[in-house]
């Protein structure tokens, strides 16, 4: 085993066991030796695609994926204080997330700002309760290519239809996509279709892999920009 | 048999005349007296009201008293948003929450939103007396500090403040004994509460066995009556055994999606398992299709005499029309007379 599968092993292990100092403490030896784009690449996101599979077939819990979240959003921390061994990292795209009009359960949406931040996406949030128009206008003024909208509970998930109304309504459905999530489009399958969702992902863990899908389908000009 | 002798039947495992039948109608009482959410979830009268026009309109064999955990956190100053087809909920984690319950529990006569669940229990008892148990619902103690400071603070403290996670759960189980009991005093016949924080999805089996079961079992012991572990809103039949020796609990709601006969066999041949069909999902439940899903789960049970059929999961939303429950009603006849 190299060095560095050690590394990806003893990190895994450390998360799962919710030792999230000493996790953090691995990954800042490696961010030491290697700079902090090798640990997103090296560590991190091997890591947290195990857990993210994982996750969503039920062999690692809630608790553990948000310690993996914790520990994402540690060394984020140090990149967005100027690590000096961070490079320009290139943006994938922006994203504009927000819980629908009358949704208050904000964990699951933080968490998804965490990964697709450490995957390179720009995310501007907007927090909970957050009305349909806000969504649009904010994508806009950014420049996003994907609308994030999280509920937890069915009566708020069907607010995600104004939104859906509204970017169909200004002619965007071409050009920003609408990803919905929470723990009721896990119970309801059709339920994204029935609210006018362009897709959802089995776990916070696995969103970027869905916004970057919506970005490339929708706005090709913006997937350039990376360079 | 009155609803009441067949609850009990079911308790001591003797036959009785037909399936007994609980649906969580707590909400959809108020569409049945055409009340807004919210005065019928402020008014203990509107919510009697509400219950009995549902008991007249559908053969139901238990009363629920209200369903709205929000205000439990509403007690701890917890800003409520209303709906007008939906029961209150949590607006946002309350800066300072943790504070207000580290303050100590607040009792009923400390809170109006505590003295509507407890004036709602007496009221229904009273009307019901002798004929349908009633049920209050509480939040599980658990589960509370996820109510009041949001889930992701309330996993900071379990993953990263034990001291915290430990203050806060024992203050919790306080509140729960404090309510449970002034509820039983109130005529309740059972306590039921969704558990959420037990399931494996959400966290370790370490955790929940280093933790949670601890405070559950030191709350269900001192709650002084029987009480009705509630699923919450996923399976819980492959962590039942974790559950089987808590104290005081008569029965468990298990998801509509678990194994009745395995859930038997691991929480043993004594206490009852409610469990049929889901609440939320009857909605959009055609009529024949919830009356075969209603036949499906009375069939898995047939040869069981501790069992309920139940919605389970959350409450029976607004709009499911009418004909998709009695559809259920129907096949609960239709068992029965085959079944003499």
């Amino acid at each position: 085993m190299s060095k560095t599968e050690e590394r990806i092993a003893r990190l895994y292990s450390l998360i799962l066991d919710a030792r999230r100092a000493e996790a953090v403490a691995l990954l800042d030896e490696a961010l030491r030796a290697e700079g902090f784009d090798s640990i997103v690449s090296n560590y991190l996101e091997p890591v947290l695609r195990t857990i993210g599979e994982r996750w969503s077939h039920d062999s690692v819990s809630l608790a553990q994926a948000y310690v993996a979240g914790k520990v994402a959003e540690d060394m984020l921390l140090r990149f967005e204080a100027g690590e000096p061994s961070a490079s320009a990292r290139p943006i994938r795209g922006v994203a504009v997330l927000g819980n629908a009009e009358d949704d208050y359960h904000g964990l699951g949406r933080r968490m998804v700002g965490t990964f697709l931040r450490l995957s390179g996406w720009s995310v501007s949030d907007l927090g909970n309760d957050v009305l349909p128009g806000l969504f649009v206008d904010e994508a806009l003024r950014t420049g996003a290519s994907v609308i994030g909208v999280s509920a937890m509970m069915l009566t708020n998930a069907r607010n995600i239809v104004a939104v859906r109304e509204e970017l169909d309504k200004r002619g965007l459905a071409g050009r920003i996509g609408l990803a919905v999530g929470g723990a009721v489009f896990a119970l309801r399958p059709g339920l994204v279709r029935e609210v006018g969702g362009d897709g959802t992902a089995a776990s916070a863990v696995e969103a970027p892999a869905l916004f970057d899908k919506l970005a490339a389908e929708r706005s090709p000009v913006l997937a350039t920009e990376d360079s | 048999m009155t609803s009441l002798e067949r609850v009990l039947a079911v308790l001591s495992g003797a036959p009785c005349d037909r399936r007994p039948l609980s649906l969580t109608l707590s909400l959809y009482g108020a569409r049945l007296c055409g009340a807004k959410c919210g005065a019928y979830f402020r008014e203990p009268d509107l919510y009697l009201s509400g219950q009995e026009a549902v008991a007249a309109r559908f053969p139901v064999d238990i009363v629920y008293a209200p369903f709205a955990l929000a205000l439990e956190g509403e007690a701890y100053g917890s800003t409520l948003a209303w709906f007008e087809k939906a029961p209150p909920n949590v607006k946002r984690p309350l800066r300072g929450a943790a504070e207000a319950l580290l303050g100590g529990p607040k009792r009923p006569g400390q809170s109006p939103s505590l003295d509507y669940i407890v004036e709602s229990t007496r009221l229904l008892a009273e009307r019901f007396e002798g004929e349908k148990p009633v049920a209050a619902i509480l939040t599980a103690p658990i589960d509370l500090p996820a109510l009041l400071i949001g889930l992701d603070a309330w996993l900071d403290a379990l993953l990263f403040d034990e001291g915290r996670a430990k203050e806060l759960l024992d203050l919790s189980v306080a509140h729960f004994v404090g309510m449970a009991r002034a509820c039983f005093e109130a005529g309740a016949a059972f306590v039921a509460s969704p558990v959420m924080l037990v399931n494996p999805k959400l966290l370790t089996r370490d955790m929940i066995g280093r933790s949670m079961l601890p405070a559950l079992a030191r709350a269900f012991a001192a709650a002084a009556g029987p009480l009705i572990f509630h699923h919450g809103a996923s399976p819980i039949g492959a962590s039942l055994e974790l559950f089987r020796e808590l104290p005081g609990v008569a029965g468990f709601v298990i998801d509509q999606r678990d194994d009745f006969a395995l859930a038997r066999k691991t929480i043993g041949p004594d206490r009852v398992i409610l469990t049929g069909f889901s609440g939320p999902l009857m909605e959009r439940c055609a009529p024949a299709i919830m009356g075969r899903l209603a036949r499906r789960a009375l069939d898995a049970m047939a040869d069981d005499p501790c069992a309920v059929l139940a919605s389970t999961a959350a409450d029976i939303p607004w709009d499911t029309p009418p004909e998709t429950i009695d559809a259920i009603v129907a096949e609960i006849g239709r068992e029965a007379a085959e079944r003499s």
